[in-house]
């Protein structure tokens, strides 16, 4: 589905994606776990292209997106939720939904994808008149995945969604994961919770500076050495 | 003198009438600096702009003033969406500061051009709003008061059903609160400067057609426009929407008052006292939220 193949990418002069290649087939959850500053973010930056890549190729089902704007990518059917949530402060709950489903022309379908959201998500419901900005962290993700799912992805890539949440919300984030699997919804995620990560995830990576060092299924990189060692602080 | 309250009412008309003008330029300020983190010191040159376009719609196309306050705004608009495709998109990631001076001296080269079309002597419309005031109870007032209030609360009705109502104001808004997330979600960010660069100048623009019939329209009259509008935006509070409609009004208000009961010398010399009070004071004005970041 998704191809990522020996991308680079620069901050001003200094290379922060050495060359990161990696593969998301339809209907799994791929992870993507390293340390802080490993360019996590950046990955996830490239493939929706916010930041630009200096070399390399991206794909969507044999498409070539490489050089697509980041508003062009919902045609794709990509989505994101990103790192540390970035809900629209000022705009009410339902309004952050709604943007959710900006490319979309059919605004019936995005009302009626909202109120399926709003019934997964009633703690939004109850507070759809509210400004983001007011939400609670966890209250906030949720909302941030809800909009990311307004547009009806068929790929979802995911920065961190656990990121200071409660180790109760904790599970219940990979629940959902767990649940949009299970839709049909292929799934990229960035996590620095790599126990959790590589419990539910089909295939792994590993990316160390900008490079991918390890790769494998979650159960053989749950049993790496190297990966317990480094990961899982065992 | 003895003032009564009629004459208060009548003080009070005419300051809210300066003031919602004061509001609109306050308000392209406000839009600009939270969409494009720019303080826009070409501001008052859009309000300018407004005037003369206004003036040589209204004298070369058969005298409508509506039309020509239309257009005018949509002329001073599109010269706000080409300053931000050529210097504020390719300033993008500059200091703040290298962009506030960019944008003075976009105020210069407007100015220059300006001159060179309408010359710098002074113009002046017709009276397009009737000569002859109007007495509505006790107070008797210049019907041109009255559009310029009416014609300034239709404008920022306007504006708030767009950023309440429509998917492409709140798009706008969504853009200045988080630009990768606004474009993740499909949203042209670059549409979304591009309008706020065009309102902002054609708010700008709105306020100089309307007090075109009461003053003199001179290609110089920005400076000062421009300097009380920002005062005004900053006396409600950087980059807060509601404060610069409020610091419009209280601007003019106290600039009336202080003419009629001090002197109509110190009328220009209110706005200054009034950024500098709140500078020093208040530097968040009265409805602003965080310390502007220049
Ligand atoms: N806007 C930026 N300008 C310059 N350097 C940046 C920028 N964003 C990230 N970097 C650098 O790029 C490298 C990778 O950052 P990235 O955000 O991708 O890391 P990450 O793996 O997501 O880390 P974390 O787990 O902390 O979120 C880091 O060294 C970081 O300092
Ligand atoms: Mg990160």
């Amino acid at each position: 589905m998704l191809s990522v193949k020996n991308i680079r990418c620069s901050y001003g002069n200094i290379e922060v994606l050495k060359g990161i290649s990696l593969k998301v087939e339809e209907g799994q959850i791929v992870a993507l776990i390293g340390a802080n500053g490993a360019g996590k973010t950046t990955t996830l930056k490239a493939i929706s292209g916010i930041l630009p890549i200096t070399s390399g190729s991206i794909t969507i089902n044999n498409v070539d997106i490489s050089r697509e704007k980041p508003y062009n990518m919902v045609k794709h059917r990509m989505s994101q939720v990103p790192e540390g949530r970035q809900v629209f402060p000022e705009l009410s709950v339902l309004d952050n939904l709604l943007l959710g489903g900006y490319a979309i022309k059919d605004k019936k379908c995005v009302n009626d994808r909202i109120d399926n959201m709003l019934e997964f998500f009633p703690r939004l419901r109850e507070r759809a008149k509210q400004h983001a900005g007011t939400l609670s962290g966890g209250e906030q993700q949720m909302l941030a995945i809800a909009r990311a799912l307004v547009s009806d992805p068929k790929l979802l890539l995911m920065d961190e969604p656990s990121m200071g949440l409660s180790p109760k919300l904790v599970g219940e984030v990979f629940d959902i994961i767990v649940d949009l699997k299970n839709q049909g919804i292929t799934i990229l995620l960035v996590e620095q919770n790599a126990h959790m990560a590589l419990n539910i995830a089909d295939y792994a990576y590993v990316i160390q500076t900008g490079e991918i060092v390890i790769s494998g299924t979650g159960h053989d990189m749950s049993a790496n050495d190297e990966v317990r060692k480094a990961y899982l602080s065992e | 003198m003895q003032i009564g309250f009629s004459d208060i009412l009548q003080i009070i008309v005419g300051g809210l009438a300066m003031g919602c003008v004061y509001s609109l330029v306050a308000l392209g300020y406000t839009i600009t600096y939270n969409s494009l983190r720019v303080i826009n010191f070409a501001q008052g040159d859009m309000f300018m702009l407004g005037a003369v376009f206004g003036l040589t719609i209204y004298l070369n196309f058969g005298g409508y003033y509506f039309i020509s306050l239309i257009f005018a705004g949509l002329g001073a608009a599109l010269v706000g969406m080409i300053i931000e495709r050529i210097i504020f998109r390719t300033l993008r990631n500059s200091p703040p500061l290298n962009l506030i001076i960019a944008t003075i001296g976009v105020s210069i080269v407007i100015r220059a051009l300006a001159q060179i079309i309408w010359g710098s002597q002074a113009m002046s419309f017709p009276p397009v709003f009737g000569s002859s005031p109007v007495k509505i109870g006790p107070i008797v007032i210049m019907p041109s008061y009255l559009w310029i209030i009416g014609i300034a609360f239709v404008s920022i009705l306007l504006l708030t059903f767009f950023f309440k109502k429509t998917l492409t104001g709140k798009a706008m808004l969504a853009t200045a609160q988080h630009r990768d997330a606004a474009s993740i979600m499909g949203i042209n960010i670059f549409k979304s400067d591009s309008l706020a660069a065009s309102i902002s100048a054609g708010l700008g623009g709105i306020g100089g057609v309307l007090v075109g019939p009461i003053f003199f329209v001179e290609t110089e009259m920005g400076a000062i426009a421009g300097l009380k509008g920002f005062a005004a935006a900053v006396l409600g509070g950087f980059g807060s929407v509601p404060g610069a409609i409020v610091g419009g009004v209280i601007l003019g208000l106290a600039e009336n008052f202080s003419a009629s009961f001090i002197s109509s010398a110190y009328r220009d010399a209110v706005a200054f006292l009034i950024l500098i009070g709140v500078l020093v004071f208040k530097p968040n004005g009265i409805l602003g939220k965080k310390i502007m970041r220049v």
